[in-house]
């Protein structure tokens, strides 16, 4: 079994035990053929040329005052309640946990998991419906009677830049087209439609309902439900949140692993 | 460290797949209905779309360093609704999808930072791309952004163009555009932006729109020339080509006075030539977006109330200050009736729009839920300059020092069109019957005639086509002021409208001046007519929550004007400011979410608004 959380605890024990015998002398400095070839790679970098003799010898110099201060420094502990430091360390140590969990992926896996998550996956619900704007509450409640009385729906309603019916719109798109007050209210009025869908349309005029606007009386013709979109079209992402999902467990478990290590006093 | 860090981005890349993410066909997604738009069918009267036509991708140089991996299906996606990760680790998701989006990353090296940190490449084997694979943090970004400009401002730019990578990026964008182009429902244009300047960051920035499903082989980029006016050549040539765009200047806030400047690029008079030339292929302006609002300002239009409104003083990139004159959308169009009067031509006859020039992919025009717009450079409120820093930096600044603090929530395109498609919305963008808003969906209509109908008659839009002129178009005045009808319905999820206004331009004494009338008041105002100024709607803002009065502001403000100052068929251009009641700014929301006081220096509150496309009034019959 494939235990990467082991693996990469093994690994870290290694190299901090070689780490430890390494720097055992921790005032000795040493510079070596590999050091002054990534001075020499970084002054490429910057000015485009081959560090020449002279200038590889200053580099090294600048290098060499700059390791003696580094390690005076943390050996004074200034790198201790350095928020900058403190980031750092622990950016690179997530990146620790998300390269050893970069390994190959299995189908299937991702299958499970898009069917776990088809919700995440799925286009919401929508809805088509008419609509009549007034002003005052007192107006729709009139205009409500006169609805259900049989009126000519036509007549009925102020002019206002809202359409007089609306195709297939989400429920967030509703509340962009009336706000979220009116979204709400509608989404209540969905239930009360799928109980009495049998009944004539003019009779199902309900209101009157609140937007930002003004009032409305409203009419829901048709529910249309949202339908998961196919594995195959969005593979690639599906994918990259599994990954991500992966991460965020390992980390976790990661996390959790060390918490047991240390002992927190809320005081 | 290194590999590791070299496999993190590789992992990175392999997600951003572009060909990754397939938009389901028509069948797929439900039925023959509409997600998008009001209306099925072809509305003559027209719906109003909301979009953006300025978003940068991984594509372009810049947003790449900034830390953004998101291709334009992706950005396609996130326009039509779908969550979007951002660099910094969090989620952004539209609260209601855009209507029409347009992709326009820099031609200028396009594609080549993303190649350049790619290992596989021969981009990553120069030696600019030297750390390109463990940028981190915002300075080092910042840092390493500064390096890479200087060098492809240098002699030696041209080592880092490699043909293959700019192809197969345009190539990539043509494509995703096609692939999300879905009528009826969504709209898309192919697109690219030309980044070019003048003299030291003085910007001259268009992004060019296409009409069809095809693009040139290669976009016309600053490579190829710095002079605007070489694009517009360009442009001609691929029109005689059967290649239809329009290129729509932005950001002339920061031209430190080139963008509207009354000389040519080569410091020559304008000629009725060059006004030609620029009309024929710059219908449009965008007046305002992330990096500030260009309406006017409050030293060329000291009579307006609302002019100063989020000024950005400094030239694009750079705290250098960017001169006034010549910089602003209202002077130009002044400028440009002053020169139709005088010399029989308007190099400036521009519709309106707004557009976000996001570098996150991703839409950012929420006040109260802002991520600004080049990545890991300022997604933090400290970056951005809205919280104070930990602690002084050096120069003693307690915040960022910077220009970020300067930048705002915006901004959107409108348009007028039958219906949402390519055709529909590109040809509305071509009569400029288009208007700009802060961000928020504020929806205006403005004609002008003479016999409108009253405000109140049931078929006022028809009567009002047939008898009238839409907004961005032109008509023949007669002895009286024409009729003006103005309407605005506000945003279901913003503030409410407070006032209407209509901005005037005309000639007095051989010079362009303006005049604001407000034209109608919420909650029942009336305009005092010495003033023309409604009076104060009582509408306030708590800037410990930002919650907003209730009572006051309107859903929608409709009126028939007439200009009590017109001055018997004289020449003149009109256009319609909507003003929202006051909200909090994105700097007083990140304050009060971190729990401090907003910052002193920035204004508290804005209000949100929206500029619709002039009308002119042109004396003589053919214009």
């Amino acid at each position: 079994m494939r235990e990467p959380l082991l693996w990469f605890v093994i690994l870290g024990c290694l190299l901090f035990a070689a780490d430890s015998y390494l720097n055992q002398k921790s005032d000795t400095i040493v510079v070596d053929q590999a050091l002054r070839e990534r001075l020499d790679k970084l002054w490429q970098a910057q000015t485009g040329n081959v560090a020449r003799p002279d200038e590889l010898e200053s580099l090294v110099d600048t290098w060499m005052k700059e390791e003696i201060l580094y390690r005076e420094a943390l050996s004074l502990g200034l790198d201790k309640d350095d928020a900058i430091v403190r980031r750092r360390l622990v950016q690179k140590l997530n990146f620790l946990v998300e390269d050893v969990e970069d390994g190959a992926i299995e189908k299937q896996a991702v299958l499970d998991y898009y069917k776990e998550n088809l919700m995440r996956y799925t286009l919401p619900d929508r809805y088509s419906f008419a609509q009549k704007y007034f002003a005052e509450l007192n107006d729709a409640s009139a205009a409500l009677s006169l609805l259900m009385s049989g009126e000519e729906v036509g007549s009925i309603g102020e002019t206002s830049m809202l359409n007089d019916d609306y195709r297939a719109r989400s429920l967030r798109e509703i509340s962009g087209d009336f706000g979220a007050e009116f979204s709400r209210a509608f989404s209540q009025e969905i239930t009360e439609f799928n109980e009495q869908i049998e009944s004539p349309q003019d009779q199902r005029w309900t209101g009157p309902i609140r937007s930002s606007f003004g009032y409305h009386l409203i009419r829901i013709d048709e529910q249309i439900p949202g339908v998961p979109t196919p594995f195959e079209y969005i593979e690639k992402r599906i994918v990259a949140d599994y990954r991500q999902s992966k991460l965020d467990v390992a980390m976790q478990d990661y996390y959790e692993s060390l918490r047991d290590k240390y002992k927190v006093e809320f005081r | 460290m290194r590999s590791l860090l070299l496999l993190l981005v590789l992992f990175v890349a392999a997600c951003s797949d572009p060909k990754g993410t397939v938009e389901p066909s028509r069948s797929e997604t439900g039925a023959d209905t509409v997600s998008t738009g009001d209306a099925m069918k072809a509305n003559p009267l027209r719906n109003a779309y909301f979009g953006d036509l300025h978003v940068h991708t991984m594509y372009s140089f810049d947003a790449f360093i900034f830390g953004t991996i998101s291709s334009p299906d992706d950005a396609y996606e996130f326009a039509r609704g779908k969550p979007m990760r951002h660099p910094g680790g969090f989620d952004m998701q539209l609260r209601e999808p855009l209507d029409f989006y347009a992709v326009s990353d820099h031609a200028f090296y396009l594609g080549a930072l993303r190649a350049m940190s790619d290992p596989t490449t021969q981009l990553s084997k120069h030696e600019l791309s030297e750390g390109m694979d463990e940028l981190s943090d915002a300075l080092g970004r910042r840092a390493k952004f500064g390096k890479i400009l200087d060098f492809l401002l240098s002699e030696r730019r041209l080592e880092i163009l490699d043909p293959a990578v700019y192809k197969s990026a345009w190539d990539d964008i043509i494509a995703a555009a096609n692939r999300h182009n879905d009528p009826g429902k969504f709209t898309t244009f192919i697109g690219y932006e030309y980044t070019s300047s003048s003299g030291d960051f003085e910007n001259l920035h268009r992004n060019v729109i296409f009409k069809g499903d095809r693009g040139p082989n290669l976009p016309f980029s600053r490579i190829d020339s710095g002079n605007p006016e070489d694009l517009w050549d360009w442009m001609d040539e691929q029109r005689s080509q059967g290649l239809e765009a329009l290129a729509i200047p932005h950001n002339s806030n920061g031209s430190n006075g080139q963008m509207f400047k009354l000389l040519d690029f080569g410091g020559a008079p304008l000629t009725s030539d060059y006004a030609d030339r620029r009309m024929r292929n710059e219908p449009l302006v965008e007046i305002t977006q992330v990096k500030g609002t260009s309406d006017t300002h409050p030293a060329l239009s000291p009579n307006d109330e609302w002019a100063e409104f989020e000024i950005m003083p400094y030239r694009i990139a750079t705290t250098l200050p960017s001169a006034i004159n010549g910089s602003y959308v209202r002077e130009a169009l002044m400028n440009g009736i002053e020169l139709q009067e005088k010399k029989g031509f308007n190099p400036f006859k521009f519709g309106l729009i707004g557009s976000s020039d996001t570098h996150n992919a991703s839409w950012s025009g929420y006040e109260d839920d802002y991520w600004s717009k080049v990545g890991l450079l300022d997604d933090e409120p400290v970056e951005r300059g809205s919280v104070k820093l930990a602690e002084p930096d050096k120069e003693g600044n307690e915040y960022t020092s910077g220009y970020y603090q300067f930048w705002g929530a915006a901004g959107l395109a409108g348009v007028w069109a039958e219906e949402n498609t390519r055709a529909a919305i590109y040809d509305a963008l071509r009569r400029k019957e288009t208007f700009g808003t802060t961000g928020t969906r504020i929806k205006v209509r403005f004609f002008a005639g003479y016999g409108l109908p009253g405000a109140n008659d049931q078929d006022l839009l028809k009567a009002a086509y047939a008898r009238g002129v839409p907004m961005g178009g032109d008509l023949v005045p007669e002895r009286d002021s024409p009729d003006f009808l103005v309407w605005a319905a506000r945003d279901a999820q913003g503030a409410p409208l407070q006032r209407v206004q209509i901005v005037k331009a005309s000639i007095r004494a051989g010079k362009a001046v303006e005049s604001v009338f407000d034209v109608a008041c919420s909650d029942g105002g009336v305009v005092d007519k010495s003033t023309n100024r409604c009076p104060d709607n009582g509408s306030s803002v708590n800037l410990t929550d930002c919650g907003i009065s209730a009572n006051s502001g309107a859903a929608e403000l409709k009126a028939l004007w007439r200009d009590p100052d017109y001055d018997g068929g004289e020449r003149a251009m009109y256009y319609v400011r909507v003003l929202e009641n006051p909200t909090c700014r994105w700097s007083t929301w990140d304050a009060v979410r971190s729990g401090v006081a907003p910052r002193e220096d920035l204004p508290a509150t804005i209000q949100e608004r929206a500029w619709s496309s002039p009308i002119w009034l042109n004396p003589e019959a053919s214009q």
